[in-house]
């Protein structure tokens, strides 16, 4: 009788910890007053707290982005640190609300695993890493390598895929954390470190000597990283995907964080659409019209957090390459806002 | 009073108050019934029928899956699994309705007579009223709370929601320690998991081995005389349990990979095992079919050496001569296939070739090998564990009263023999029980493995989950697998203490 009862108490308990996936994730957001982001652990360029605990990086700006669109206020957000193993677990249920952490669009996440990509952030491929004083000069002499990565990722199995496609033989080594891999790649674990190229540049500045290493020639994998959401909120799908089309419209449209409020008085209409001035976009997706102007005036467009995080000028020192516009050499283009 | 003076005794109100309660208890059950369903219906089917659907579906679930065994044990388990789960709640229907009979039952034969005409001031009464009412709330929520989760499910990931068939699908990682069975990329993640499965398996055992030898050595030498050795010991014991264990493995598994050279540089014993920051190689024994008779005479040596112990036992107890038992047992034991592996050489050649492991390329190739990840959580397991159960034993040792060493010395044993015969049967019968929760922790403590890519059950489920995106089925594995581990290890411990109990005479 009295075990009964504790079963029952147990059992009411516990039915405050099912938190239901809801549907509605922007009126849940404006209630809680803030964003909860999922990032990285700790990725430079990408997602990193500084020596003040401020989180930096490209994918934590988008996170401030949707912030700015939502709240007009680029701060509203927190940040949850996950590792690739985590990332989708938190999403689906309901730990965050978008995962912005360099994940890679795939067709079986975004539709058995139940998630949405809101587009892409950095186009991207796989890489190897190894010891200069190996003397690799290409990925095909690396038959019989110990290979170091992250469990959980496309990463772990484009190794597999690369390695038997070849009739190399290999030993993975998968570890949770990114700093445990890198860690043990550096103890000389392994010959070869292997993740996102992106993800090459930005852990290499974690290593003990980084000009020891350097990064093969071969790109094995596409690697498009992208914003996600959870299967079943399409307002909230519609608001992540257009904040980000809109930084990379605001780029292509000359629109920066700096001009942004002269540009308001342009005549081209595109640039009318896009700050607000003209039609009722916002509203459209649940905002206000000025939505994008917030963003862009308190974030900045595409090309700004690109170069402020990862480009040239960054330690990371990533060339735009594929991610330059459309109208520039790359591959970043996004829908018209009208 | 007799029972025929007390039907006597009743009078006109007691029966009415009787039946009220009856009636009470009617009510009571078709409203807990009502409620139960209502909640199934409302949270779970959708439908005032569905639950009779789904038990025929239930049905036939269990009947196809045991009729076409063919997806795996895995799958069909969790074919089961999953069908039994959908109806469960099904049966607190019947515990209902049983309840209910219970309680009429009781209410007629044991307590005919009502404390009190009203039958919610009645104690028995509201004893089993309460239950009822408690165990239709829980049913209720059970309904909730998987009518919940289905939801949600079912809105994130469309129609296939829940099912163990994802397990059929290829796995496509690597996974860098295979023991017993074949593994490729290709393989299903049926496999994969049961690969995991191996490396926990293999771990724990290994680990359970090592911190019982460890458990004994500090136990016995804390309770040494020498001042030295008992504080050595004391220190052990104190530092070891006191750090908490996925430090110890990081430390470990550091303190393997730091001080070991590259593969080119690996530290060679005899030419033949090589050991660098990769791991240890040894070679690879290939047995011929000559090899068996060897085999045959190690098992022969066992059998003879037994029925050699109890035939001198009983000779000694019945002449007092003594025999050397264990000279023999060791001559039978070791020196008889030794002797055959020799005779065998000379006519049929040698019963054992060696695949020797080579340096080719980046690392050796061939031979056998440790990972340095499997000695680092070995390692780190058992020297922690180690620690526990070296208290266990102290504490065994030390609860056999004084008197028994006196009594055992008084009749002239050895002190060997004292801690054989004597102290070492009784304090096992204090160790075994906690023994068996220390052998329980490390095995549930293996799962830490996935810190430092050790590939274990968690650390290959974890890649599952991650892949598929079916957190619920690899959960319900994991749960179910280390349930089975703990009930075996728990089941082999009861029998071997009981085996080892006091034999009162
Ligand atoms: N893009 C790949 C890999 C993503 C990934 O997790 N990469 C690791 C290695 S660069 C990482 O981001 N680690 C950073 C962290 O966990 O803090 C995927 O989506 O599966």
């Amino acid at each position: 009788m009295k075990k009964m009862f504790a079963m029952a108490l147990g059992a009411v308990m516990m039915a405050g910890a099912v938190s239901a996936a809801n549907a509605g994730t922007l009126d849940d957001v404006k209630k809680k007053g803030f964003i909860q982001c999922g990032v990285s652990q700790g990725l430079p360029g990408f997602s990193m707290p500084d020596d003040k605990g401020n989180w930096k990086g490209i994918d934590v700006d988008f996170c401030r982005a949707l912030a700015a669109a939502v709240f007009a206020d680029p701060n509203k957000v927190k940040f949850t640190p996950l590792s690739a193993k985590q990332r989708f677990n938190a999403l689906r249920s309901g730990e965050v609300d978008v995962l912005s952490r360099n994940t890679t669009w795939t067709m079986q996440r975004d539709t058995e695993q139940g998630l949405n990509f809101a587009g892409v952030l950095y186009y991207d491929g796989q890489g190897f890493m190894v010891r200069k004083s190996m003397g690799v000069t290409s990925a095909l002499q690396l038959n019989g390598a110990a290979v170091c990565t992250n469990t959980g990722t496309t990463t772990e199995l484009n190794v597999a895929d690369f390695f038997r496609s070849h009739k190399m033989k290999y030993e993975v080594v998968a570890f949770e954390k990114a700093d445990e891999v890198v860690k043990a790649y550096d103890e000389g674990r392994c010959d070869v470190y292997t993740t996102d190229r992106s993800g090459l540049a930005a852990m290499r500045l974690k290593m003990k000597n980084p000009d020891e290493h350097v990064v093969l020639p071969e790109i094995i994998s596409k690697e498009p990283l992208g914003p996600v959401v959870r299967h079943g909120d399409d307002q909230w799908f519609d608001i992540v995907k257009w904040t980000l089309f809109a930084m990379v419209n605001a780029e292509e449209l000359g629109v920066t964080s700096k001009n942004v409020d002269e540009m308001k008085k342009s005549t081209n209409p595109a640039i009318k659409r896009l700050l607000g001035v003209e039609g009722d976009f916002g509203k459209m997706i649940g905002l206000s019209n000025d939505w994008a102007y917030n963003v862009i005036k308190l974030v900045g467009n595409y090309g700004e957090i690109y170069d402020r995080n990862v480009g040239p000028k960054t330690p990371l020192g990533l060339a735009r390459g594929l991610n330059a516009l459309w109208n520039k050499g790359g591959i970043m283009y996004a829908p018209p806002i009208r | 009073m007799s029972t025929a003076e007390a039907v006597i005794a009743e009078t006109a109100a007691e029966g009415q108050a009787r039946q009220r309660r009856l009636i009470l208890v009617l009510l009571l059950t078709i409203a807990s019934l009502l409620i139960f369903w209502g909640s199934a219906s409302a949270f779970y089917y959708h439908s005032p029928t569905g639950m009779f659907a789904d038990l025929a579906r239930w049905v036939g679930d269990i009947a196809a899956a045991l009729v076409t065994f063919d997806g795996g044990f895995l799958q069909w388990l969790g074919r089961i699994g999953i069908a039994v789960i959908r109806v469960a709640p099904l049966f607190s229907a019947i515990f209902i309705v049983g309840v209910a009979l219970r309680l009429r039952n009781w209410l007629v034969r044991e307590h005919p007579r009502p404390a009190s005409a009203n039958p919610l001031f009645d104690r028995h009464f509201r004893g089993i009223f309460s239950e009822l009412v408690i165990f239709t709330l829980l049913a209720a929520f059970l309904w909730w709370i998987t009518g919940n989760t289905v939801e949600n499910l079912h809105r994130l990931k469309g129609d296939q929601v829940v099912g163990f068939d994802f397990l059929s699908s290829t796995a496509g990682f690597g996974i860098n320690q295979i023991l017993f069975i074949d593994y490729a990329e290709t393989s299903s993640y049926a496999t994969a998991i049961m690969v995991g499965l191996i490396n926990t398996l293999v771990l724990s055992f290994a680990g359970i081995v090592l911190a019982t030898i460890i458990g004994f050595i500090i136990g016995i030498m804390r309770l040494s005389h020498n001042w030295v050795i008992s504080k050595l010991a004391a220190g052990y014991v104190e530092f070891f349990r006191n750090v908490p264990l996925l430090l110890q493995i990081f430390v470990w598994y550091n303190a393997v990979l730091k001080p070991l050279p590259r593969p080119r540089q690996s530290i060679a014993v005899a030419d033949s095992i090589f050991i660098n920051n990769r791991g240890v190689y040894a070679p690879k024994p290939l047995f011929t079919d000559a090899w068996w008779f060897v085999v045959a005479a190690f098992i022969f040596g066992i059998v003879a050496s037994w029925f050699i112990a109890r035939w001198a036992h009983r000779r000694q107890m019945e002449t007092g001569q003594p025999f050397p038992v264990l000279t023999t047992a060791l001559a039978l034991i070791f020196g008889l296939p030794l002797l055959t592996y020799g005779l065998v050489h000379l006519l049929a050649g040698p019963p054992v070739h060696f695949d020797y492991p080579v340096l080719r390329g980046f690392n050796y190739q061939g031979g056998m090998r440790i990972i340095p990840e499997f000695i680092a959580m070995l390692l780190a397991l058992s020297i922690y564990t180690g620690a526990f159960i070296g208290e266990i034993v102290r504490a065994g040792i030390q609860a056999v009263p004084h008197g028994q060493t006196e009594a055992a010395l008084a009749l002239g044993l050895t002190r060997g023999q004292m801690l054989r015969l004597v102290i070492i049967p009784q304090a096992m019968r204090v160790i075994i029980p906690p023994l068996t929760s220390q052998y329980l922790n490390l095995t549930k403590n293996s799962s830490l493995a996935v810190a430092i890519a050790y590939p274990d059950l968690v650390a290959v489920g974890g890649i599952v989950i991650n892949q598929s995106g079916h957190e619920l089925e690899v959960f319900a594995i994991w749960m179910l697998i280390y349930l089975s581990l703990s009930l075996a290890t728990s089941a082999f411990m009861n029998w071997y203490n009981a085996k080892m109990k006091l034999v009162e005479r």
